[in-house]
């Protein structure tokens, strides 16, 4: 029994021992004011890699900017004028030109016989049509579609009948042109009479005679006064198939050009591009059977105020077209090697003047058909093989400010850009938050200036920026601000560089930052 | 103090303060010479030298819980000030506290309904038991917790990453057991239980976890997962989980319940034997609860794998080093965002399926005891005993101290150790009131005193109803001993 009462004891003892030290207070959570739980994350925001190409993607692929055979962009602008000049030019020379002669004949009343249904001449005449001589001097002319058109005003008291008849205007059959009409007594008539078809061989320097016989058939009436015939003949809206003939130049003039808006780079950049080997192919096709000229005036890019930078060697540049040429011909321009760039350009701009028979009057005979032409196909390409010395934006923008939760309890921030850039290219930017109201900078985006060098030997150097703000209220106060100052800069660092489309720039963005749960949950689940 | 902080400490102390009830496992009636109850957990225990026979009251017969924390301490959770009082939830301090995997919070649940004993021949005792089981088991790693708290940077680079691991396990039943005990010779005796048992639920998860590495220059996250879980139940639910879909159908409760009470049949031994090395000394063993239960109604698998949805698939895993430029496009408008997040879910696809059945085995237990007998009223009992509980082993050392006073009274002391569990102070009381035996066990008593150093409970009370020679057997004894 003694060893039982000793047992009992003894764990009595013990949970007094355990009771002394137990605490009442333990679950009273009265004074409970923090929740000790902070953490620290890492998180990846961004792995990206935006070739040249994504970006062009992004921006609707510009049609003015292409792609090389080697991979280099380029800035092409390609013109097509398809017959600058054309035969139905030269064979509508004498569409909107009148040739007319015009006479009064005055007929005896004698003339007229007193014995009835006797047929008798009234008048024969003849007029010469002078058509033009300063475009063209025919030999032969071959007429699509066009009139000849007789006006008679008369008083004859009969009937007559008008003959009309040309030994210069030939028909399919090489017979004269004839035709005859009926008149009535005292009614004026215009005759039109249709020459598709016919062929115009003047008889002398573009001159072709007309006949008129006019006959009637007697009443046996008296015919006390001598009634007058005024008429005049005309040829017009002559448009000819084919002519043959000695014809003097003729010229068309070109003018081109191409606005590309690089406006946002507005007048805050300095520094120079020097961009070389711009290319102008030009293609010719000349289908006549005279050769032609192009000369080329002006090749340049252009801005507003500011001189023009050509493409061309030499100006104005004469390109030759040789005749009867029935595919594209490619001819040479001269050009320059290297082209020294304004960030204010904004416009490519190609003019000249193609003359067809430069020599005029002067050269052979020659036969101009239907469907002659000469073609002209312009491509400049401008590749992106550039120096950029020192190209720098400064400029003071508006900032509408972004509105940005108060998050509590996420404190040492840090965003890290880790950037390959396999641009040859070397870009630096920084960026300042400024307050217009206390005209103070209140911080800066980056903790030291982003610089990122250019890839010049094939291998990217990884590059690091950072943007550490100590809380969200920081970052809070930094982008309330309503202006940035943002400073950027792009430089080739005395390299001649090409830009390709395969360049690529490999960013990846991470944040660190730490967690007070315990400040979180106060702020997020408060009633 | 803010109302989150006052709605986390009141739901801890809550949850803390309810691990404070009366549980079970392996109950000190293991221990307790004059209880019946000492045949469950010891098989081959000699109670035919006591009763004639016993009767467990139907409901309160036995009602045992049992509650283990293995890894959630006071002093890891709160700060105090001076006086005591908490003052600040230390949620890193906890986190770093925790073991590296097998966390767990453990339930045990044992409600007698039946039960009863007699002997027979003198040298023989049988028994029948009906009883509801259940258990269930919560499995964590450390950093399950950690990595949400103390963030991916605590867990940096290819040589640490963060594993999480969640494990359920929860299983009820109805056992049905015939045992009999047998004293072979004076020094030897033996005792097996058979039992037939009808699971009722389970929850099994065979395979919940993710580890996530985090790369030390760019943050960029690594996800492996693997995740497979069957269940099963009496009440006929069933899951679509296929397909986006997240459907949960039950099908008509009350005849099914019927009709599903007895289908998941199982069954399972348990073991005993006993040795008296010398009047004094005696040693036993015993296996307890070797057994399965296969369920069939309602079963079903749901399970998810990576499936490779795109871009952030990578090497059998999910990699994030950021948005790609793609991603930032898709982002730009609503429907993108819309379409990003849908396609997100490709990576996660969710698969549930009805199987045909499926084998759980029983948490078993192994008991190896030595007893030392002071007197014929006291007796120190060390007993070494294993749970398994899937593939972990929990083992736990006892000592214990047993004493019967009058004839009446039934006391018992001990003390248990544990992993991460040491101050374990258990005790048991019973006493008889006629054939009544009435009797209250408590495995840990710390809580009741400082709730701040609880980690594991198991109690268990009940009324039984016993009859037999024990006052002849007092007799006998009285004589022996005047002789």
């Amino acid at each position: 029994m003694k060893f039982n009462i000793f047992l009992v004891c003894l764990f009595l003892g013990i949970l007094a021992v355990i009771g002394s030290s137990c605490n009442r207070n333990a679950y009273d959570f009265s004074r409970m004011n923090d929740i000790d739980a902070e953490g620290s994350w890492g998180i990846p925001l961004v792995n990206a890699e935006l070739s040249i190409g994504d970006i062009l993607s992004l921006a609707d692929n510009p049609s003015f900017i292409q792609t090389g055979n080697d991979g280099t962009l380029e800035i092409t602008y390609q013109l097509e004028k398809d017959s600058l000049i054309s035969s139905e030019q030269l064979l509508g020379i004498l569409k909107d030109k009148v040739v007319s002669e015009s006479k009064t004949l005055t007929i005896s009343g004698s003339q007229f016989p007193h014995l009835p249904q006797t047929s008798f001449t009234l008048y024969n005449d003849t007029t010469t049509l002078d058509f033009p001589a300063d475009e063209a001097v025919l030999e032969y002319a071959r007429i699509k579609s066009g009139l000849l058109t007789l006006n008679l005003i008369h008083d004859i008291p009969i009937n007559f009948t008008v003959e009309v008849s040309s030994p210069q205007i030939k028909d399919g059959a090489n017979q004269d042109f004839h035709a005859t009409y009926n008149i009535n007594a005292y009614e004026d008539n215009q005759i039109d009479l249709d020459l598709s078809g016919y062929t115009l061989v003047p008889n002398a320097v573009n001159k072709a005679d007309i006949y008129l016989h006019l006959t009637a058939v007697s009443t046996g009436a008296d015919v006390p006064n001598n009634p007058v015939i005024q008429y005049s003949v005309l040829a017009r809206k002559l448009v000819l198939e084919e002519l043959r003939g000695r014809i003097k130049a003729f010229d068309m003039d070109l003018d081109e050009g191409l606005d590309f808006d690089l406006s946002f780079l507005s007048s805050q950049l300095g520094g120079s591009i020097t961009l070389y080997n711009p290319q102008v192919e030009c293609l010719v096709q000349n289908t006549f059977p005279i050769g032609a000229d192009l000369t080329v005036r002006d090749a340049s890019i252009s801005g507003t105020g500011i001189p023009a930078t050509s493409l061309l060697s030499s100006s104005p540049a004469v390109i030759h077209m040789p005749a009867n040429t029935h595919d594209f011909e490619s001819v040479p321009l001269p050009l320059t090697s290297a082209l020294s760039l304004n960030t204010n350009m904004s416009s490519l701009h190609f003019a000249g003047t193609a003359v067809l028979n430069p020599n005029g009057m002067n050269t052979p005979v020659l036969t101009v058909t239907e469907h002659q032409t000469i073609n002209l196909k312009i491509a400049i390409t401008l590749p992106l093989k550039v120096k950029l010395d020192k190209i720098t934006f400064h400029d003071t923008l508006d900032f509408g400010g972004a509105d940005i939760p108060d998050i509590n309890g996420i404190s040492n921030i840090v965003f890290r850009f880790l950037i390959e850039n396999q641009l040859p290219i070397g870009f630096d930017m920084q960026a300042y938050f400024y307050d217009s109201q206390t005209h103070r900078v209140r911080d800066s985006l980056f903790t030291t200036p982003m610089a990122i060098p250019g890839c010049y030997a094939g291998m990217p150097i990884p590059c690091e920026a950072f943007i550490a703000k100590e809380d969200v209220a920081q970052i809070q106060r930094m982008l309330s601000c309503d202006k940035i100052i943002l400073k950027a800069g792009v430089n080739t660092d005395d390299h001649q560089v090409a830009i390709r489309s395969d360049q690529s720039l490999k960013v990846r963005l991470s944040a660190k930052f730490d967690v007070d749960l315990g400040t979180l949950a106060d702020q997020y689940l408060q009633p | 103090m803010t109302l989150i902080k006052k709605c986390a400490t009141l739901l801890l102390a809550m949850f803390m303060a309810m691990l404070t009830v009366s549980a079970q496992e392996t109950p000190l009636t293991h221990f307790m010479y004059l209880n019946p109850h000492q045949l469950r957990t010891d098989p081959s225990a000699e109670v035919q030298l006591l009763y004639n026979g016993y009767v467990a009251v139907p409901v309160i017969g036995n009602i045992g819980l049992g509650l283990y924390n293995s890894s959630i301490r006071y002093n890891n959770l709160f700060e105090t000030d001076d006086e005591g009082y908490p003052i600040s939830l230390t949620a890193n301090k906890f986190a770093n506290s925790l073991k590296q995997k097998n966390n767990f919070l453990h339930l045990d649940l044992d409600e007698e309904l039946l039960g009863f004993g007699f002997r027979f021949a003198k040298k023989f005792f049988f028994t029948f038991d009906y009883r509801l089981r259940g258990n269930g088991n919560i499995s964590f790693s450390k950093d399950l917790i950690g990595f949400p708290l103390m963030g991916n940077l605590h867990y940096l680079g290819e040589d640490n990453p963060a594993k999480l691991a969640l494990g359920i396990h929860a299983t009820l039943y109805q056992e049905m057991s015939l045992g009999i005990q047998h004293q072979l010779t004076p020094k030897i005796s033996w005792g097996a239980h058979a039992k037939l048992l009808f699971g009722a639920f389970n929850v099994n998860t065979r395979r919940l976890n993710a580890t996530i590495t985090t790369n030390e220059d760019d943050y960029s996250m690594f996800l492996q997962y693997e995740a497979d879980a069957r269940l099963a139940s009496a009440i006929p639910l069933q899951l679509n989980l296929n397909n986006g879909n997240y459907e949960v159908t039950m099908a008509d409760l009350e005849w099914s319940l019927l009709g599903n009470a007895f289908k998941n049949v199982g069954a399972g031994i348990d073991l005993g034997f006993r040795y008296k090395l010398t009047d004094k000394v005696s040693l036993s063993a015993s296996l307890l609860d070797i057994g399965f239960i296969h369920w069939k109604t309602s079963a079903q698998q749901v399970s998810s794998a990576l499936s490779d949805g795109g871009h952030f698939y990578h090497d059998g895993g999910f990699l994030f080093s950021g948005l790609s430029e793609d991603d930032i496009m898709q982002l730009a408008d609503e429907d993108g965002r819309s379409a990003f997040l849908d396609s997100l879910a490709d990576y996660f696809p969710l698969h549930s399926e009805a199987i045909s059945g499926y084998s759980t085995a029983l948490n078993s237990r192994i008991l190896i005891q030595g007893q030392y007998d002071l007197n014929k009223s006291n007796r120190i009992i060390l007993l070494a005993q294993g749970t398994f509980v899937k593939n972990n082993f929990r083992p736990a050392l006892t000592v214990a101290y047993n004493g019967h006073f009058f004839n009446v009274f039934d006391i018992c002391l001990s003390y248990t150790l544990a992993r991460k569990s040491y101050d374990n102070l258990g005790v048991g009381l019973g006493f008889d009131v006629g054939p009544v035996n009435v009797f209250f066990t408590a495995h840990n008593i710390i809580p009741a005193i400082d709730w701040t150093r609880w980690s594991k409970i198991t109690a268990s009370a009940g009324v039984v109803v016993n009859w037999g020679h024990i006052r002849k057997y007092w007799e006998e004894r009285k004589e022996q001993k005047s002789k």
